[in-house]
């Protein structure tokens, strides 16, 4: 039998939580360490902490330190996709609302397996742009657009 | 407890003219497109539609302010059925079972469940409301900032401890929420945690981040899908089906009743609201279920303990609004911006002096509930159509909408960056099992949480005995170590006897 992979991941995101509320705790300690600032912050955050050691204790008494990695959904799976939606929401201000969402709309489709080139140019266009314009009209900011009348 | 001439000048108001009723299908239609339409607030459409007041006189503009109410609290159950995005935080319990029904293939039950369960609640929430309206005023202003943060906790804690096996993930999402909600300038006017970015003085922008942590997170997990519903058959749309789901609710009076009870007093506490009170009474309901653990599932019940409280909390914040002048939340704030132009000010002796106009306001409410019947029923078809929708088009779509409405609210690059990250931070925190909802709830309520304790501490000069005075607060306090505590011990108790016998 070959040993199963360990995901180290969950592990990670318990010391990110660990690191958040030990960040927060300084942060809103070095700005001022009178009770009236610290009143919900420092007892909520030792209880946070409380519970992470706990959590961890739990763990290495039942030796599940590592979980083992879910071969069905595996998070890198998924990458592509949070990789193009970061893009999009990157590229706003520079590619303007409107080309930004267009362009995106028609990469998902692509990614996703979308062949018909006419279905994807229509969707992508009509729905990009029927949605910015209906926004930007709907919207008392000003949204920056390159095609679309501001 | 009734004043019956009042009773009857409100009809004479109500039906004199047929002027005022013509803004109430409007109300409704464009409640039910702001509700529906992620990003968009039930508050933004009453903010939008607020100058149009101006021409209407008292009545016709409380009656159309209202009718957005009415629509968008139903409204917002629907993308939280369809897309497990709840359309505002009033909703998000409706995903909970709503969304598991959608994709178990119930979407048109689960949809009627929610219709039937909203159109009971407005009307129980005002019947309450009519004979109500004084002693409830009265009740609301003993319930003091320790109240307030003792009923945050409350909830806080249930709802993290919502997933039975991951109670700790749960409470340390929870909590890391809260902590997270505390954010940018405090009540005292520090600032903590803001790395020295100008746009988190204000928090982090909590409908963005929660757009991003239920709905774009859930929907990368998605993308892998076909559709939302696998199954060809299940994904039509059955008037039939939505009439079978009317039915299903009305089998669960008391889920119905309770979670009306629970609207209408949590929904008259001031910055709480339907935030708070669907989540309570979906928790209850859960809690006193003899099948807990179907909930979550799909279990229809959960669907009509969110959707009763979250619309019976409107006629709660609406005695809080007309009894003491005090906005319950974001939509009751644009009311009382609609009291203030027709030069009418809330509280006790508008209550005394105006009843008929009270009595004229909470009737017409009794007939938008019947409209709402309607005009949901023929909405209803066309916005179910979602879930034909292949997600490679689907998924591209709702993250358009969310990035647009969250540009929406804060009106800068803000809120499409907070979605962002909250999505990749929901994206994890799903696939490692930490509870989305909670952390989202925590975010919520951070900042009141630490006002309430705040004002607390000042009113107490910090004198911790303070509590003991308080015998609401103590009540409260005991109902949360109840809840906690009270199902493992008696669970503890009965193995106990078992074994002994």
């Amino acid at each position: 039998m070959s040993a199963q992979k360990r995901d180290y991941g969950d592990f990670l995101v318990l010391m990110a939580l660990a690191c958040f509320t030990l960040w927060y705790l300084w942060d809103a300690y070095s700005v001022s360490a009178s009770p009236q600032n610290l009143l919900l912050i420092l007892p909520l955050s030792l209880v946070v902490l409380v519970i992470i050691v706990l959590e961890l204790g739990l763990r290495v008494k039942h030796r599940t330190l590592f979980r083992p990695s879910d071969e069905d959904e595996p998070l890198y799976k998924t990458l592509p996709v949070v990789g193009l939606f970061a893009a999009y929401v990157l590229s706003l201000e520079t590619l303007g609302f409107d080309i930004a969402t267009v362009a995106f709309i028609a990469l998902f489709l692509v990614l996703k397996g979308e062949r018909n080139v006419w279905l994807l140019a229509g969707f992508s266009a009509a729905f990009g742009l029927g949605s910015v314009y209906f926004f930007s009209q709907m919207l008392p900011y000003p949204m920056t657009l390159t095609l679309l009348p501001s | 407890m009734i004043d019956f001439a009042a009773v009857e000048q409100s009809l004479a108001l109500l039906f004199s003219s047929f002027s005022p009723w013509m803004v109430v299908i409007p109300g409704i239609v464009l409640g039910l497109i702001f509700g529906a339409t992620p990003g968009l607030q039930i508050s933004m459409a009453m903010a939008i539609f607020l100058p149009m007041t101006m021409y209407m006189d008292f009545i016709q503009a409380m009656l159309f302010l209202t009718a957005i109410f009415t629509g968008g609290s139903f409204g917002s159950g629907i993308p939280a059925i369809l897309m497990n995005i709840p359309g505002t935080s009033s909703a998000i319990a409706t995903a909970f079972d709503g969304y598991p029904m959608a994709r178990n293939g119930q979407h048109n039950e689960a949809l009627g469940v929610a219709l039937a369960s909203s159109v009971i609640g407005v009307l129980m929430g005002y019947v309450i409301l009519f004979i109500m309206i004084q002693p409830l005023s009265v009740m609301v202003l003993k319930l003091g900032p320790a109240e307030m943060f003792i009923v945050i906790l409350w909830g806080m804690t249930l709802i993290a401890s919502l997933k039975g096996e991951q109670v700790l993930k749960g409470l340390m999402a929870g909590f890391v929420g809260l902590l997270a909600g505390t954010i940018g300038f405090s009540e005292v006017g520090l600032a903590r945690g803001t790395m020295g970015q100008t746009y988190l003085l204000d928090g982090i922008p909590v409908i963005p981040a929660m757009m991003g942590m239920f709905a774009a997170s859930e929907l990368f997990k998605l993308a892998n899908k076909g559709f939302i519903v696998e199954s060809e058959a299940s994904r039509k749309v059955d008037i039939k089906q939505i009439f079978g789901g009317c039915k299903m609710a009305l089998s669960h009076p008391w889920v119905m009743i309770r979670g009306g009870l629970i609207g209408v007093f949590v929904g008259a506490v001031p910055g709480v609201g339907s935030s708070v009170s669907n989540l309570l009474s979906y928790v209850e309901t859960k809690r006193r279920d003899s099948d807990p653990d179907s909930f979550g599932k799909g279990n229809p019940k959960g669907v009509v303990a969110s959707e009763s409280a979250n619309s019976t909390s409107e006629a709660g914040s609406m005695a809080t609004l007309l009894a003491l002048g005090i906005p319950g939340g974001g939509a009751t704030a644009v009311m009382l911006a609609a009291f203030a132009m027709h030069n009418i000010t809330g509280g006790p002796q508008f209550i005394r002096q105006q009843t008929d106009v009270v009595y004229a306001i909470i009737f017409a409410n009794f007939a938008q509930v019947f409209l709402l019947v309607v005009v949901g029923l023929l909405f209803i078809p066309l916005l179910a159509n979602i879930i034909k929708v292949p997600m490679r088009y689907l998924i591209p779509s709702v993250l358009v909408l969310a990035v647009m409405g969250s540009f929406g609210l804060t009106g800068n690059m803000t809120g499409p960056a907070t979605v962002l990250v909250f999505a990749v931070i929901g994206w994890i925190f799903r696939h490692y099992g930490y509870s989305v909802p909670a952390a989202v709830i925590g975010l919520l309520l951070g900042s009141l949480a630490e006002k309430s304790l705040l004002h607390s501490y000042q009113i107490s000069g910090g004198d911790f005995s303070y509590l003991f005075t308080r015998p609401v607060a103590l009540g409260i306090l005991a109902l949360l170590v109840i809840s906690l505590f009270g199902r493992p011990l008696m669970q503890r108790f009965q193995q106990r006897r078992a074994s002994t016998a």
